[in-house]
């Protein structure tokens, strides 16, 4: 508790409201299939992860030259050669209209496929995640993760609404597995009954005020009541899952990276948080921004700023340099795919359950181009193996394929975004 | 619809009677220019069949009445005048056919959207941003915890984050509400004694650096300790100081600028030593060069922080030399003596704070537990032996203030009510009252501004003006003046706007606009390369932002002509700048006026190293980027994007072409060249400064252009010339950046018509539309009259009606 008149910066009070539920992760639902009843055995659950690098990857070693399943492997999917099985290879995609307020304004709308991001009347829409935890988010104890290996998510609400990430591994770590004690747990449902009394009350007054309103004041009231609303009853579900065990696992709880620079070993350690998440199906829809740095990251033979790196304007020196950490972003990939492929659920493993989705909102980053994304999916059940080639001159929309990924979560679907089909030819679910 | 152009007559005539009845009568009440246009450049794509981005235009009623009709005219009106409609590779309509779309379109819909505003008002109900939302509670509270960093990121438009349409409500904004007044209030909340206030002294002997005395550092016999580098090793940490509480300090630092006759510019740094990147820059100082001197600084910090000093611009001696390493006590060359740190604090101006005088008046404070001791400190709780007579009055204060106008009793009832629900509940006073207060703090009262359509009354005026003016919260007087109901009067609006800018609170609308209007708040986005601009510090980055705020608020405070945000006689320059900039007699680190010598590069926004920063990318230049960013925010035309499937321009860097040369190709397309010829003149303009606001006349380049020599002591060689002339769409041409500043210097009008919907976009919460321009060419037109002078024209925009109309 904070004593005294100024409480600067970082460090907050200690005891927060709504601390014992989750902040960065969204609040649990209760599971409703709970019951005295002996559970059916279940299906397995199918899940999702979602990574974006936002600094791009210098496309020509990551595009393969051919199409079709005998692809020839660049030096980045090199990196991922045990997967070539377990992967597609995209190129000729991308959002349309995607020039906005600043080259990297794309990032914005990786995961939500609006048009014109940061420029005039732009108003962003649901990203791909948040709609399948809309769908599915009820089944597990978090409806979603949206993590960040700093500043934003990719996570984007109903209404245009950035969810704020966590970047901190041993948070996440503590939110998944750690059980409050009890007087922790009186505390917590009993903060969690007074956030309750508080949306309640001001619900109520809110109400009054709709009747004073036109129609474009009253869509706003109305968002705020719906999300009021919204929390309420996450905040009553909760009360349920406060009182039930977490998870118990044999890890320990991690040390989180303090060095800004070093990225690519908290994108690892994160990794590692979510094969958690995903193993103990805390949750089933995950985020994970892979921010690039305006500094020299922690990689060997790293000198220079990573984003000036990437605007490398065709010169070598800087194109090697920018190597040497796309393939060290590459290489954590290929762990983080290690891991998914090693743990068994039933007669397949946890990679075969778990649709990956991997990329950049940028196709080059160095003219801050936002065609021919480079894409890839690993994992979940699709016919992989091969790279699908579309016009690099005239781009598949991206949001054909989220489309596909919906479906390959089971959600029923036709249309997400500005897609223009209901699949993408020759990516087919098995 | 366009008809396709290989159809036969026969086929033409099936097609457009199919096509005719498909769509419904509606395109029948359109007048015959309008139906034109559509038919030959818009049908094909937005019809029944393939409504393109979801529109349709085959059956939009010509009713403007119908909000949903008239902001679907609205649109395509829109995209038919920025050109980006129709797309690319169809078929260009031809300017006269444009414009008489246009005017035909134009008058009902004017006419319809300004009846819509009268009757629901021009701003959508707008809630606090995060930024007003951290402010308000700062003001209303007296702490500064920080809460800006609890709320998800506010979403923006075209650069400003307090566009009322823009600021949505999501669920998870309420779960971050409900935090973030829990750690507000708790901030506030003093729950023990006065603390007591301690003044220690400090000095960089310490034994985690004794081993550098002697070696690398300077011990005097005076009891300083002098530092030669700027190099981050051996540390410069004060590592005998840590913060004994959270709260204010007073940090003075003694010392001189050793053996120099120009004083040592050094950073000082906050935050946990060994936390890597916690350490915050402050500020830039300097001591004299002469005799001991002390600078003073007051610095919020949190228990454990610790302090940093950083020379910026010593070169030093080598002691890692691996012959004859360089003696500290033998160099000649210029260092900087510290001769003691003393801190003072925490600082505390008042206890309890304000907010928990605001919340909980004198209401006697007890020990919570019966015993306490050395490890259960007393925590005190506030008493009441009149709950519920005590809770009604000091809720009632409270929300008078915290809803910034007066409350009914109902309302104070409502959360009374909550109140008492609580107490019955078995909370004490204190969190029965601390739970009311927080449902105030996420209450659609705090939350979100109270205008009603038509004219403000004046609560909703004085709050307007309180957040363009201060971002904050109105204070008292406001409020009276509001209660007294005449605060909209031209003559108290003037004499509030006079007092608001003359307070602190002022800068914060000087930080908020200049970081919207000239995008500064992405000043760190890029780092410029290391090998290309050597001579790129921290120190610059720093100083470039104190240029511009402290030139905008000189043009503010004085009362200046905006024409000086074009072109100045005077720049706002600390040594470091002037250096950069190449002029002479500039010492120190403050930023203070300086006039610049007859035709100086410098002078006005478009030469300063920020908005030359912001505009590129660290390595290099692009003239659209620039372009782009003079056309919207100083000339207020807003170029369309670029159509789909047009690659962009790569820069190449190794030398042999500039990305002016890379563009002609690109300028010489047809569908291209409409926007370029607009786009990229004032980018050639601004071509004669690099990516740091340096002038240059050749670019700089990593490659070896033939022709191009090495040059001693930098990575970089001289590649192609810098060609920084260009021809303005309307034909008038420059030959340099001077030459093009003198053009827009020739149509002030049209500055100043942008600048002001610039700032009643951050004032109103939206930016005024075409429906507007009656109104907004007569503000142009009144501040034209007062030669545009700045201060003035905030003047005339608060008494316009655009401003106190909602």
């Amino acid at each position: 508790m904070a004593l005294f008149e100024i409480v600067t910066k970082k460090r907050l009070p200690r005891r927060t409201f709504l601390r014992a539920t989750g902040v960065a992760i969204g609040l649990p639902f209760l599971d409703a299939m709970t019951g005295a009843f002996e559970p059916k055995p279940r299906e397995i659950p199918r899940r999702f992860v979602a990574m974006c690098a936002t600094l791009g990857f210098h496309a020509p070693y990551f595009t393969p030259k051919e199409n079709g399943a005998d692809y020839s492997l660049t030096p980045y999917l090199e990196t991922l050669a045990p997967f070539r099985k377990k992967m597609t290879v995209f190129s000729g995609v991308s959002h349309q209209e995607q020039s906005g307020a600043n080259g990297h304004t794309s990032e914005l709308t990786w995961l939500t496929s609006a048009k014109r991001p940061g420029l005039n009347g732009f108003k962003n829409t649901i990203s791909l995640d948040q709609y399948m935890a809309s769908k599915i988010g009820n089944q597990t104890r978090y409806p979603y993760l949206a993590l960040s290996t700093g500043g934003e998510s990719l996570s984007w609400s109903g209404n245009g609404v950035q969810i704020p990430a966590e970047s901190s591994p041993s948070k996440v770590f503590k939110q998944l597995f750690v059980n409050g004690t009890a007087d922790e747990v009186k505390n917590q449902i009993r903060d969690l009954k007074r956030g309750q009394s508080i949306l309640d009350t001001v619900l109520g007054q809110a109400k009054k005020l709709d009747r004073e309103l036109g129609p474009k004041d009253r869509q706003k009231l109305d968002e705020y009541l719906t999300a009021v609303r919204g929390m309420e009853n996450q905040l009553r579900e909760s009360e349920g899952w406060t009182t039930r065990p977490k998870p118990k696992i044999e890890t320990t709880a991690p040390t989180d990276i303090s060095n800004r620079n070093d990225a690519i070993a908290r994108t690892r350690l994160m990794n590692d948080m979510i094969v958690l998440a995903l193993q103990t199906d805390s949750t089933r829809s995950i985020t994970f921004r892979l921010a690039g740095l305006n500094s020299v990251p922690v990689v060997d033979g790293v000198k220079n700023d990573w984003h000036n790196l990437s605007h490398h304007g065709q010169d070598t020196t800087k194109i090697e340099e920018l190597k040497l950490i796309e393939i060290a972003e590459f290489k954590a990939l290929a762990a983080f795919l290690k891991k998914l492929e090693e743990i068994r659920e039933q007669d397949v493993t946890l990679l075969d359950n778990t649709t990956v989705l991997y990329g950049s909102n940028l196709g080059n980053a160095s003219s801050h181009d936002w065609h021919n994304l480079p894409i890839l999916v690993a994992g979940g059940r699709f016919r992989h193996g091969q790279h699908l080639a579309f016009d690099s001159q005239n781009n598949l929309p991206l949001s054909n394929l989220f489309v596909s990924l919906l479906q390959g979560m089971k959600i029923h679907a036709d249309k997400f975004g500005f897609s223009t089909a209901s699949h993408v030819s020759g990516f087919e679910q098995l | 619809m366009g008809i396709p152009e290989k159809m036969s007559a026969l086929q033409r005539t099936i097609f457009c009677l199919v096509f005719c009845l498909s769509a419904t009568n509606a395109l029948a009440q359109v007048p015959d220019t309008v139906r034109a246009f559509l038919e030959n450049h818009c049908l094909i794509c937005h019809n029944e069949k393939s409504h393109k981005g979801k529109l349709r235009l085959d059956n939009l009623p010509y009713d403007f009445n119908e909000a949903e009709n008239s902001s679907k005219w609205k649109l395509a009106l829109e995209r038919i005048s920025e050109g980006s409609m129709p797309p690319s590779g169809k078929k260009r309509p031809s300017a006269r056919e444009i414009e008489s779309f246009e005017k035909v379109v134009q008058g009902p819909l004017n006419a319809a959207l300004i009846a819509k505003a009268k009757k629901e008002g021009r701003t959508i109900l707008r809630r606090l941003n995060r930024i007003e939302y951290e402010n308000t509670l700062h003001d209303l509270l007296g702490i500064r915890a920080k809460l800006k960093d609890l709320l998800p990121a506010d979403a923006l438009e075209h650069g400003f984050d307090n566009q009322s349409e823009s600021l949505s409500i999501s669920q998870v904004q309420i779960q971050r509400y409900l935090e973030a007044a829990e750690v507000a209030l708790s901030s506030t909340i003093c729950r023990t004694a006065r603390p007591e206030t301690k003044k220690e002294s400090f000095g960089f002997q310490h034994q985690r650096t004794e081993q550098f005395i002697g070696k690398h550092w300077l011990k005097k016999d005076d009891g300083s300790i002098v530092f030669f580098t700027n190099n981050t090793y051996p540390p410069t940490h004060l590592y005998a100081f840590n913060a004994w509480n959270d709260g204010l300090y007073r940090v003075r630092i003694h010392g001189y600028s050793y053996q120099t006759q120009k004083p040592v510019p050094f950073g000082v740094y906050f935050g946990h030593y060994f936390k890597f990147g916690d350490m915050q820059l402050h500020s830039y100082q300097e001591l004299p060069t002469d005799k001991p001197g002390v600078v003073e600084l007051m610095v919020p910090l949190v228990k454990g922080d610790g302090m940093q000093i950083l020379p910026s611009d010593l070169k030093g001696f080598n002691a890692y030399k691996q012959k004859d390493p360089d003696d500290p006590k033998t160099y000649k060359g210029a260092g900087l003596a510290i001769l003691s740190v003393e801190v003072e604090g925490p600082v505390i101006s008042e206890w309890p704070s304000k907010g928990h005088n605001l919340l909980f008046g004198n209401l006697e404070q007890k020990p919570r537990d019966k015993n306490p001791n050395r490890r259960n400190p007393v925590i005190l709780q506030v008493q009441s032996n009149k709950p519920e007579e005590d809770a009604q009055r000091q809720l009632s204060n409270f929300l008078n203030k915290a809803f910034r106008r007066p409350v009914s009793k109902e309302l104070v009832d409502v959360y009374l009510k909550l109140f008492k629900d609580q107490y019955s509940g078995g909370a004490n006073f204190e969190e029965a009252m601390l739970t009311a207060a927080g449902a105030a703090l996420c209450s659609p009262e705090f939350l979100f501004f109270q205008e009603k359509p038509g004219r403000l009354e004046t609560h909703a005026v004085a709050n307007r003006l309180s957040y363009f003016l201060w971002r904050s919260l109105p204070d008292e007087e406001l409020i009276a003046l509001a209660q007294k109901g005449n605060l909209s009067e031209p003559k108290v609006l003037v004499a509030q706007v006079d007092r608001m800018l003359a307070d602190p609170r002022a800068k914060r609308f000087i930080t908020d606009f200049t970081d919207a209007w000239l995008d500064l708040r992405n000043i760190d986005f890029t780092t410029p390369d290391k090998a290309l601009y050597p001579e790129f510090d921290n120190e610059l980055q720093e100083s470039m932002l104190l240029e511009t705020r402290g030139f905008f608020e000189e043009v503010l405070s004085k009362n200046l002509a905006i024409r000086n945000f074009i072109a100045s006689d005077f720049a706002m320059l600390n040594a470091r700048l002037a250096n950069h900039y190449q002029i002479p007699d500039v010492e120190g680190v403050a930023i203070r006026k300086v006039k610049l010598p007859q035709n100086s590069i410098r002078g006005g926004l478009l030469s300063q190293s920020s908005v030359l920063k912001v505009s590129a990318n660290g390595t290099n230049t692009s003239p659209v980027v620039r372009g782009v960013y003079v056309l919207d925010r100083f000339l207020g035309t807003k170029p369309p994007p670029p159509p789909p499937g047009v690659p962009a321009v790569e820069p190449d860097i190794r030398g042999a072409k500039t990305v002016r040369e890379l563009l002609e190709k690109h300028r010489s397309v047809e569908t291209c060249t409409g926007c370029h010829r607009m786009i990229d003149p004032p980018g050639f303009a601004l071509e004669e400064f690099d990516v740091i606001g340096g002038t240059r006349s050749a670019f700089r380049v990593l490659g070896n252009p033939p022709g191009s020599k090495p040059i001693p002591g930098v990575r970089y060689r001289f590649g192609p010339n810098v060609d920084s002339t260009g021809e303005l769409l309307d034909g008038r041409k420059f030959q340099d950046f001077q030459g093009f500043r003198q053009l827009l210097l020739a149509d002030q009008d049209r500055f100043a018509r942008c600048l002001i919907l610039k700032l009643l976009a951050f004032a109103t919460g939206r930016e005024p539309g075409m429906e507007n321009s009656r109104e907004l060419e007569a503000l142009v037109r009144k501040s034209s009259a007062k030669d545009h002078a700045f201060r003035d024209m905030i003047r005339l925009i608060v008494q316009s009606e655009l401003f106190l109309e909602k």
